[in-house]
């Protein structure tokens, strides 16, 4: 087996939520004890809703935020005891993929600019003449052609799936072995979206490269994994309530969660999307982060939830080489 | 499958009564690049109690097209040519007055920004006395019995909904308050511009399943547009496939998912991975979406179409029909369908 | 509500601060005004001791005490109301701010309530006919206007519209032949005699409130709830007001309530160009006779007309926002 490149280890993250008028400081637990561990040249997709906390698990494991307890280790080191050096060295090991990349460009830049500047700053090109064959070829890579076309083009020039693969070719220009692709296709067209991972996997294989594949969309995450393998994680309210290894979890998933997830995704077939009825669900709205039930935090919504759902925070349950964080995943697994 | 029975069945009984109809209409837009084409030569029909879903991505001109079916004008915005016709008259040719009264009680419309459709300085309660006033009711009492009756509907409790500012109410919750207050005035027709891409999966999810059951129950007509294929499975009569400004393909929502006929619709839902089928049989669509700025001659979809010759890459497939409530704008479909 | 008290502390703590700042600032300056005093005292032949006491009559503290002494002895004395007396004037300072302040409260108030509405009101007129001709010569004429200095808007308005056309009197706050009272002459004379200064601050606000609710405005009809109303069909009216207006103005009302505070130090020039008998004046008159106690009691003034209307500012805008008063 291919060696840990990044692990977190009981990793917590709080953030502090000033309040302008009446009442203190209030601390909302945006990731709440979380492992992960991702292998070199292997993906982990990480599936959650909005305030799910997995944005916030990525920019963790990139060293983009301290944690408030717990461990993130890059190689084997606690990435917050690295000397200076070892950080740079991580920082450059470890991209970012965002979600829009009309926002994570310099508007007033050119594509050669924003991809050249840091080829020269790490030294990887000695002068403009290198960066810009490296930057042509960069460009080639994730499918820009002619690149000639695009190295003087402004952002706002560019349709969102070429900006997108634009982004590409920067976060793989360092040569890091860790890419977070945090919601890196949500924005796109459809018809885009597919491609982009297509060229993602493909980097893959020609650079050994691990994935972060941070998504809410169930459909996306199946065709990712089954592409790419690797492990399925799926979040709620800042925990890991499942992990589990390909696209099995979604096909048959053991916590209440998400298998709601999956009974909520859309079908493109009329016939069966039209006799599934509304997910069963004790209550709707998600609670607010501030407001998080004692015991399971699914309780509030999960419709087997019981006494002991919402007295007791659940625990981890190896079912099959599965974690669920569920009293009942056995007996869920069973279909009971 | 009960409820698919029935809608079945309202169909049939107001066959081909249309309440909508779009004819040549094309929309151009001042842009610093030039003029940009957001609609182009469009015609469509709604039908009396249906629901047709209005499918295409980004700059395929859908919400484009659901401002103009209210007249809402952005200023940078040229209409070219041609009519929108609700029940045989021309909305284009609507005095201020006319207009005005058009306005919600014939069409309303739930906006793609919903989520910041209310104003943040008056109650929810507000908005809909407003808006009953407008329209000549002043009778707070029974405007506030049909808001409440309405919110009930989508699953709000209107005692304390109805006092709320916009910022108390999640995403979900002013979801369907906007919803309920698009149907205040039982419109005849409600468009529904992208209402569940704000939404997370669960909500987005039940959101849907109450429309379906309003439409249901109150026999509503509806336009459904979204960027999401999937979502209209759920909801939709019918289906029309936009494509850079045009109606390419138009069917029942059978025919459309299982027996698509145009090259984009086939590819659009190839591109599409869902949690069920066969995962390995998803593929992208290749090439890049037109410019819409300098948009393609010919077939607009012909450079990223497998079947392309050289007709369609220079002369503009017409929008044929070619069967019950179908039609469809491409040179080859007959020979690519084996038909 | 308990930040309300919170704000209230905050607000004495902040004004403590700055009269101490003040107070330590002047005494510890080069050319110390105190010792300048008592030196003046002893070249006019006092010995040193007795022009310390002279001084001591003037200011409310005793200057050869250590600075601390002096210091506590000062703020009791703020808080006692007592800032001792000028030394131009030779009253005590209390008495003179309390004829100076209604007179700058009068062409503030009246300069701010019709600078701001004819703003506002041209704001968003234009905000509505952005492009137009109407649009591109008022915000050029605000830009323009915006930029020149009071003192300057005051001396042309006073020589054009006082001394060329001779329609308002360019001095004092009321003509001196009327009877002081409530009656008609007077009461006429005091808003003839404030005409210039409120023109003066007028001409050079007015714009500045006129493009912040043009962009205010212009953001607001940008909002998907403005469309919303107009898709429902509602009048016209209750858009441009409800809808537009009160979201637009929002924004500005916190501006104005700080406005009246900036501008008690800020109609320094106004007060002088028309002899206005107002904080202002005594300020320049203060700082050019070194006139140390009514500077302390001038900047005393002027800090906390700031803080109160950042206070008053921050209460207005929680009752205005929904958004602010439930404290989301």
């Amino acid at each position: 087996m291919s060696e840990v490149l990044v692990e977190t280890k009981n990793l917590v993250k709080e953030f502090k939520i000033r309040r302008r008028f009446g009442g203190g400081d209030r601390f909302i637990r945006a990731v709440d004890n979380v492992s992960i561990t991702l292998r070199e040249g292997e993906n982990l997709a990480l599936v959650g809703e909005s305030g799910s906390g997995k944005s916030t698990l990525g920019r963790l494991t990139l060293g983009l935020l301290r944690p408030t307890s717990g461990n993130v280790f890059y190689m084997g080191k606690d990435i917050w005891k690295m000397t200076k050096e070892e950080f740079r060295e991580f920082r450059r090991n470890a991209q970012i993929i965002h979600q829009d990349p009309y926002s994570s460009f310099n508007p007033v830049k050119t594509i050669f600019y924003s991809l050249s500047t840091p080829l020269l700053h790490h030294k990887i090109a000695r002068n403009k003449r290198e960066a810009y064959h490296m930057v042509a070829d960069l460009l080639r890579r994730v499918g820009l052609e002619p690149p000639s076309d695009f190295m003087n083009r402004y952002p706002s020039r560019m349709s969102g799936g070429q900006l997108q693969r634009i982004a590409i070719a920067r976060a793989i220009s360092l040569r890091p072995k860790y890419i977070v692709a945090d919601e890196a296709v949500s924005m796109l067209d459809a018809s885009l979206r597919l491609g982009i991972i297509d060229l993602l996997l493909d980097l893959q294989k020609e650079y050994g490269l691990s994935y972060l594949f941070i998504t809410h969309d169930l459909g996306i995450t199946r065709y990712f994994i089954h592409k790419g393998g690797g492990k399925v994680a799926v979040m709620y309210l800042g925990s890991l309530v499942e992990l589990g290894k390909g696209e099995e979890v979604i096909r048959n998933p053991y916590h209440p969660y998400t298998r709601i997830l999956v009974e909520a995704s859309p079908i493109p077939d009329p016939k069966m999307a039209k006799s599934r009825g509304i997910p069963k669900l004790r209550s709707l709205d998600i609670p607010s982060l501030t407001n998080i039930p004692p015991g399971c935090k699914f309780s509030s919504r999960c419709p087997y939830a019981d006494t002991i759902c919402e007295k007791k925070v659940p625990e981890y349950r190896k079912v099959d080489d599965r974690l669920v964080a569920c009293h009942y995943a056995e007996q869920f697994k069973t279909g009971e | 499958m009960e409820s698919l029975q029935e809608t079945e069945q309202s169909n049939s009984q107001e066959e081909d009564e249309i309440i909508l109809s779009i004819r040549n209409l094309t929309i151009d837009f001042k842009v610093p690049r030039g003029l940009l084409r957001a609609v182009d030569k469009l015609n469509l029909d709604v039908y009396k109690g249906e629901c047709l879903g209005i499918v295409g991505e980004s700059g395929s001109g859908k919400s484009v097209l659901a401002h103009a079916i209210l007249r809402l004008k952005d200023p940078n915005e040229i209409i070219r040519d041609g009519k929108i016709l609700f029940e045989g008259r021309n909305v284009f040719e609507f005095s201020d007055k006319e207009l005005r009264e058009y306005r919600w009680k014939d069409v309303s419309i739930v906006f793609q920004g919903a989520l910041t459709s209310l104003n943040p300085v008056l109650r929810v309660i507000s908005h809909m006395v407003d808006t009953a006033e407008a329209h000549g009711i002043r009778d707070k009492k029974s405007v506030i019995k049909k808001a409440t009756e309405l919110l009930e509907m989508v699953r709000l409790d209107s005692d304390v909904v109805l006092r709320r500012y916009q910022h108390e109410l999640s995403g979900g919750m002013k979801q369907r308050v906007v919803s309920a207050l698009a149907l205040l005035l039982d419109p005849k027709l409600v468009i529904l511009d992208e209402p569940t891409s704000a939404l997370d999966m669960l909500t987005q999810k039940f959101f849907v399943k109450i429309l379906a059951e309003i439409k249901r129950k109150k026999n509503i007509t509806m336009m459904f547009i979204t960027h999401d294929i999937a979502t209209v499975a759920e909801i939709a009569d019918r289906v029309a496939v936009m494509y850079a400004g045009k109606v390419i393909e138009v069917g029942p929502v059978e025919e459309i998912f299982y027996n698509p006929l145009h090259p984009y619709t086939k590819a659009l839902l190839n591109s599409i991975p869902s949690v069920v089928g066969d995962v390995s049989q998803f593929k992208p669509i290749p090439g890049i979406p037109p410019d819409p700025v300098n948009p393609p001659p010919g077939c607009r979809f012909h450079p990223r179409c497998p079947f392309a010759t050289d007709t369609c890459s220079k002369v503009e497939p017409n929008l044929e029909k070619i069967g019950y409530k179908r039609w469809i704008s491409c040179h080859r479909w007959r020979e690519i369908n084996h038909v | 509500m308990k930040w309300i008290y919170r704000r209230i502390i905050v607000l004495f703590l902040t004004i403590w601060v700055a009269i101490t700042i003040n107070f330590f600032l002047v005494r510890l300056m080069p050319g110390n005004p105190i010792d300048i005093l008592i030196m003046q005292y002893m070249e006019m032949g006092y010995s040193y001791k007795e022009a310390v006491t002279a001084v001591s009559a003037i200011v409310p503290f005793i200057p050869n005490e250590p600075i601390w002494k002096q210091y506590i002895d000062f703020i009791l004395g703020v808080f006692r109301g007592d800032l001792g007396r000028s030394i131009t004037l030779a009253v005590p300072i209390g008495q003179l701010l309390a004829y100076a302040i209604p007179w700058t409260v009068f062409i503030v108030s009246i300069s701010l309530i019709i600078s701001f509405s004819i703003g506002i009101v041209l704001g968003m007129y234009i905000a509505y006919r952005r492009g137009s001709l109407l649009d591109k010569a008022l915000s050029l004429l605000a830009s323009v206007l915006g930029g020149f200095p009071h003192y300057a808007a005051g001396v042309l308005l006073a020589l054009f519209l006082g001394v060329e056309l001779n329609l308002f009197p360019i001095i004092g706050p009321y003509d001196p032949e009327v009877e002081v009272g409530f009656n008609l002459p007077f009461i006429l004379s005091v808003f003839r005699h404030a005409a210039l200064p409120v023109l003066t601050y007028f001409v050079t606000s007015f714009g500045g409130w006129m493009l912040s609710m043009k962009s205010s405005t212009a953001s607001v009809l940008g909002e998907y709830f403005v469309v919303a109303a107009e898709a429902r069909g509602l009048p016209r009216r209750r858009i441009v007001l409800t809808y537009v207006g009160r979201n637009a103005i929002l924004p500005l009302f916190t501006r104005l309530a700080i406005s009246i505070g900036y501008m008690f130090g800020g109609v320094v020039f106004i007060e002088n160009i028309f002899s206005y008998p107002g904080i202002g004046q005594y300020l320049t008159m203060s700082l050019t006779n070194r006139d140390y106690p009514l500077m302390t009691g001038c900047f005393l003034v002027t800090t906390m007309a700031v803080v109160l209307s950042n206070f008053v500012a921050e209460l207005l805008y929680s009752r205005l926002d929904p958004r602010i008063r439930t404290g989301g």
